[in-house]
């Protein structure tokens, strides 16, 4: 059964996965009404100043003389053995500009979710713990400031205060763990938010639970009915969040990247969206497409250990 | 108030005087009583009697908007008003074991079971490898077979029995001098909860520690407790022997406790007992062979998916009954014994797998929704929980009519009035035409959900557990009232039900079903006095307030086959 | 602490009492709930916190409608000798620097991407709004095809999508607006098609349906209905979800082009001086921050009182 479990969600995630692809695919490849002038556009500079060749030349070499589906097979193919194509704007292969950049963007989000997870775990339990109402109601209401305010503005923020004001961590470059700092709070900032507001609402919910009850009803101390048997049960819902959360990294890393001028995918994304260069932003999306499903497939098979009710139920619905 | 005149030892627990408020209102209200070691004490209310609260407030769990305003709690020698937490929490479980109301709830559902039972066990300085073997000693102490796999499964792998038992081997297994078990019964099957009781009841007396019972219900408290206190408003309104309370009730409101306990009381049985109930004309319809209703031979497959393989599941076998023409068919059963399947498929909204439904001498087997329209207009549906029945956006002028207006019949105005007519059918006044579901009680909604499947003027009238989700004075209320109807109206009942007593103060014929077969029916008199199949005789066994009734000499289902006399 | 007795529970008591003392009637029963919706927004109005959210909520949808109500000064006018003041009587929010005054320019600012937040909302409302009534109406293969459809939008991060969309279109605050609406579409689809399964199996569409309703009519009279709630709960929500999103595209240079600006754009335009002069992209950061923590207070309570 549970074998069976883990493979179908490994089916489903590679389908999904494909799916993505071809929605990308239509939307970058179809949706305009002419790409090859935004490709041309893009490739010679200014509009109107490529010539006929160019425009002959760039349409043979992403194949829009042939039909529609035949391209869709051509570049799924290829996409398949790696090959994404080539930047139009920097001239580089896909592939090549995407290694690049992974590992810096991979150790920022690392960081970042350490951070999101400590900071809205922490927070989430004392602000349900604590007994003073007033406190309580402070502590609630944190979450939302996080979520509220967009991540430019609190990247702007730190820039301002930690580096401009008091000078501790650099403002702007990729190397070393302080350069990292920075960018890595400015994500975790509305991550670790959005995750303590799940988990607050996860845990006000679970203690108003009849088992909560039960826990105290033997004696046990406060703290261990909270963070065992309360605590527990809420984690469920949240876990899904994180895993939404882990798997926008790539998004997340946009503005933080363009704001402390990080070398990094997100910097490339905005660079690719800016020149419209396609098969770069084709390139990106499926990157971060297989990232977000591979973190929710782990997830997935990560859930049944903590909620044992889970594969029965998840298992009758899919047959039903 | 005096303190308990059955005190003959020290008492593990003893309230006096107690009073909580929450803010203005005052919910318990001075309360004294003590429970003994060895003896069962049961506190009998309806919901928001205070009861419930008196229980936290014994636990030292009350909420932090409740205040003890006057009076003490001494549990095991301390006053548990004027502690700190520290050692309050150090009577929970030690000295004061809870099990809660409702056992598919009252476990945490990521744990394993033995994990929740050695929580308890810990508490009592258990030495760590001794832990599991007394955790499996306290689940077979509960009754449990098979201890050792019980205690690695979740609780969603067992029924809701065996996490009662669960629940109860918590209570027990940290060694308290008292268990307070909160509404034992109320979410569990009759016979299943009885089994239990007689369990609980047993360990306790045995083992000599105290049990308070919190109950809505009279009857499972007289069944049990050596003493009986009666609550209401935050008040003790009557205590004593429970032959006492029962017998000779002297406080108004027990008088009527015991009057509307359905079966077990003095409730006037004329009003229902067939040729009685029946008016005359409608008595001369209910001929054997004028039939409203007819199964004939139904069957029901469900699909179970399980993995790959699918599995039938045969919900009904070959089910045969028939309606009588202005009488009542009850058709009871334990839960998962098929009766709501089978009104389900009477009323077409479940297809048979084979088998006939007959209506009014037509085969309605095989119609369509559409084809099967015109007929909707002759029996209605009364739904279980009047809760989710009524759309809680409407009003109830909307609702009632509302069948009126899918087939449209009148205009708005002649509507407006015809909702006027059947709210006073109900004894409902004109003025709640204007309110809303949620401003509604849950018997008036029931009336609503009642006075809307009359609307169309309907014979027949298929009620599924109607009065299951209310309060015991309440049930009988609506029970009168449609009986009042049946017998106005001329209407045919199909009844479903699991509550014997219920049965036996409405329905002419019964039938009993047990895993989707019928294995007795007849006259409802004539198989309460003499049931033949086992199922009958364990349900009626399990009927709350035998055991009274047995102390006086009567043997089982003497006393509902008398009210269905 | 735990609870063992909801307050419900208890002030329920009294009524009891009446009921007990006078059992004759059912209209002495008591009422399980005292008040309807009525009572619901006098309770929302009565929280100071709503107030002032809901104030300031209408502020911005103000600047949306009438920017001239707030400000008689053009945005797009230079005051050479003024370049880059800091606020004060003249210019509140100072000016930049080209000498524009700055208050000005966040009013007109936010009229953009008002405008262009409640263009996504109303796509992402109607689109998802109708998958979702049709995929759980419907059932079977329509229910499976629109829901695997759904998912797959789903595998795409958001702000992703929407640069997808934006790189095919092309970039100005229309095309912003129509990216942040179809990243939009899934959420509502499904928590349509979660309350509208929800809601067709409750006894009430069963007493219907046996009362001789038609499915149209079900659908009409109970099912939509009863679904709107959380959808304008979450539509509150993804208002500030979407002004940030749209926001967010407009700072990474996608959404108004010079010499227009929203807030994203004026945020972004105002981090070459943020050494020097902070207000430039602090004030309108502010400004977003506030609006969206209004709208998500709003939401929250909304959901509270309706629980």
């Amino acid at each position: 059964m549970t074998a069976r479990y883990v493979a179908g969600r490994i089916g489903q995630a590679v389908v999904v996965l494909w799916a993505a692809y071809t929605v990308t695919f239509v939307v970058l490849y179809l949706l305009p009404s002419d790409p090859v002038s935004i490709l041309v556009d893009t490739a010679g500079g200014a509009k109107g100043a490529a010539s006929a060749a160019q425009v002959a030349a760039i349409k043979a070499e992403y194949g829009f003389d042939r039909p529609v589906p035949v391209q869709y097979v051509t570049m799924l193919g290829a996409a398949l053995t790696g090959d994404l194509g080539r930047s139009v704007s920097l001239g580089t292969p896909v592939s090549t500009l995407l290694e690049e950049n992974l590992p810096s963007t991979l150790a920022l989000a690392v960081v970042a979710i350490a951070i999101t997870v400590v900071a809205g775990l922490v927070l989430a339990f004392v602000a349900t713990y604590v007994r003073r109402p007033w406190l309580r109601t402070l502590l609630e209401r944190v979450p939302a400031l996080g979520v509220s305010f967009p991540t430019f503005f609190i990247g702007l923020l730190l820039l301002q205060v930690f580096s401009f004001n008091l000078r501790l961590f650099p403002a702007t470059g990729s190397q070393g763990l302080s350069s990292l700092a920075l960018p890595a709070v400015t994500m975790a900032i509305p991550a670790a938010g959005m995750l303590a507001q799940v988990l607050v609402r996860g845990l006000s919910d679970t203690l108003g639970e009849a088992y909560v009850t039960t826990a105290h009803a033997k004696g046990l101390h406060r703290l261990v009915v909270h963070g065992k048997h309360a605590l527990r049960n809420a984690a469920l819902p949240a876990l899904t969040i994180l895993g939404v959360l882990v798997g926008s990294a790539v998004t997340a890393s946009i503005v933080a990247e363009t704001i402390f001028s990080r070398a990094g995918l997100g910097r490339l994304t905005q660079q690719a969206v800016l020149a419209q260069d396609i098969p770069l932003v084709m390139g990106i999306v499926v990157v971060a497409a297989a990232a977000f499903v591979l973190v929710n497939l782990v997830v997935d098979l990560i859930y049944p250990l903590l909620d044992p009710r889970v594969v029965v139920s998840r298992l009758a619905v899919r047959a039903a | 108030m005096s303190t308990s005149t059955l005190a003959v030892d020290t008492p593990v627990v003893e309230v006096r005087d107690l009073s909580v408020a929450y803010g203005q209102h005052q919910a318990v209200n001075g309360v004294s009583f003590a429970v003994p070691a060895g003896r069962v004490v049961a506190v009998v209310g309806e919901s928001g009697s205070g009861k419930t609260t008196t229980v936290s407030a014994l636990l030292g769990l009350l909420p932090a908007a409740g205040r003890v305003v006057a009076g003490s709690v001494h549990v095991g020698g301390r006053d548990l008003t004027h502690v700190s937490e520290r050692e309050r929490r150090a009577v929970r479980g030690r000295v004061v074991g809870y099990v809660p109301q409702d056992p598919t709830v009252g476990l945490n559902p990521t744990l394993r079971v033995g994990e929740q039972v050695a929580e308890a066990v810990r508490r009592r300085g258990v030495p760590r490898r001794s832990v599991p073997a007394e955790v499996l000693e306290a689940l077979a102490a509960a009754g449990i077979d098979d201890p050792a796999q019980r205690a690695r499964q979740h609780p969603h792998q067992l029924s809701g029995g065996l996490r009662q038992r669960v629940l109860i081997a918590t209570a027990l297994a940290a060694h308290p001098q008292l268990v307070i078990a909160d509404e034992p019964t109320s979410a569990l099957d009759t016979t299943v909860a009885q089994k239990i009781l007689d369990h609980l009841e047993g360990l306790v007396r045995t083992s000599g520690t105290g049990l308070l019972i919190i109950t809505h219900d009279l009857r499972v408290a007289t069944d049990r407790a050596d003493e009986v206190l009666v609550m209401s408003a935050g008040r003790i309104v009557e205590r004593g022997r429970p032959v006492d309370v029962l017998g000779s009730p002297q406080h108004p409101y027990t008088q009527r406790l015991v009057a509307d306990a359905p079966g077990g009381g003095s409730r006037s049985v004329t009003l229902v007992a067939p040729a009685a109930a029946v008016s005359a004309e409608a008595a001369e319809a209910a001929q054997a062979d004028d039939v409203v209703l007819r199964l004939e031979g139904v069957t029901k497959d469900f699909v179970v998916p399980r993995g790959a393989a699918q599995r039938t599941l045969r919900a009904l076998d070959d089910v045969s009954l028939s309606v009588r023409r202005g009488t009542t068919l009850a058709l009871v059963g334990e839960s998962g014994s098929g009766k709501t399947t089978a009104l389900r498929v009477a009323m077409r909204l479940e297809e048979p797998t084979s088998g006939r439904v007959v209506f009014d001498g037509e085969d309605i087997t095989r119609r369509g929704w559409r084809e099967l329209r015109p007929l909707r207009r002759r029996f209605q549906l009364v739904h279980q929980n009047p809760f989710a029945a009524l759309d809680p956006r409407w009003d109830v002028r909307d609702l009632v009519t509302e069948p009126l207006h899918s087939f449209g019949i009148g205009t708005s105005a002649e509507r407006a009035r015809a909702a006027e007519r059947l709210l006073d059918a109900v004894h409902l006044p004109a003025a709640f035409a204007d309110r809303r579901p949620a401003e509604l009680s849950g018997g008036q909604r029931q009336r609503v959900a009642i006075a809307r499947a009359l609307a169309l003027d309907p014979e027949l009238v298929l009620l599924d557990e109607p009065v299951s989700a209310l309060d015991v004075t309440v049930q009988a209320q609506v029970l009168d009232l449609l009986v009042e109807l049946q017998r106005e109206r001329g209407l045919s009942y199909l009844l479903i039900s699991h509550d014997l007593a219920v049965v036996a103060d409405t329905s002419h014929d019964v039938a009993v079903m047990s895993r989707g077969r019928i294995v007795e029916s007849g006259p409802t008199a004539q198989v309460f006095a003499d049931p033949q199949a086992t199922t009958t005789a364990e349900l009626l066994a399990a009927v709350p307030g035998q055991r009274a009734a047995r102390r006086a000499g009567a043997p089982d289902g003497q006393l509902l086959a008398e009210a269905a006399r | 602490m735990t609870t063992l007795t909801s307050p419900t529970q208890t002030s329920h008591t009294t009524s009891t009492t009446t009921a007990a003392a006078d059992a004759t009637t059912a209209a002495a029963e008591p009422a399980l709930l005292p008040g309807g919706r009525r009572s619901r927004r006098a309770q929302l109005l009565r929280r100071p916190g709503v107030v002032v959210a809901v104030l300031y909520v209408l502020l911005a949808l103000g600047t949306a409608a009438v920017p001239g109500l707030y400000t008689g000064v053009d945005p797009q006018q230079p005051h050479p000798a003024d370049k880059l003041l800091p606020p004060g009587g003249q210019y509140w929010f100072g000016t930049d620097e080209l000498g524009r005054d700055l208050f000005a320019r966040v009013v007109h600012g936010s009229a953009l991407t008002v405008q262009a937040t409640l263009v996504a909302l109303a796509i992402a409302v109607v689109a998802g709004l109708l998958v979702g009534l049709v995929s759980g109406f419907c059932g079977g293969w329509v229910d499976v095809v629109l829901m695997r459809g759904v998912d797959v939008v789903l595998a795409i991060p958001t702000l992703l999508l929407s640069l997808t969309i934006i790189t095919a279109l092309g970039f100005g605050t229309v095309n912003v607006a129509i990216a942040v609406g179809v990243a939009l579409v899934p959420g509502f689809a499904r928590i349509t098609r979660a309350e509208v399964l929800r809601v067709k199996t409750l006894p009430y569409i069963e007493a219907a349906r046996s009362g001789g309703a038609t499915w149209t009519s079900v659908l009409r009279r109970h099912v939509l209905p009863n679904t709107w709630g959380p959808v304008v709960v979450l539509a509150v929500l993804d208002v500030g979800t979407a002004i940030l999103a749209v926001s967010s595209l407009s700072f990474l240079g996608f959404g108004a082009q010079p010499p227009h600006a929203d807030w994203g754009s004026l945020i972004a335009s105002g981090r070459t001086y943020l050494v020097t002069n902070p207000w430039l992209s602090l004030l309108p950061g502010l400004a977003v921050g506030l609006l969206v923590l209004s709208l998500n207070h709003v939401a929250k309570s909304l959901e509270e009182v309706a629980r």
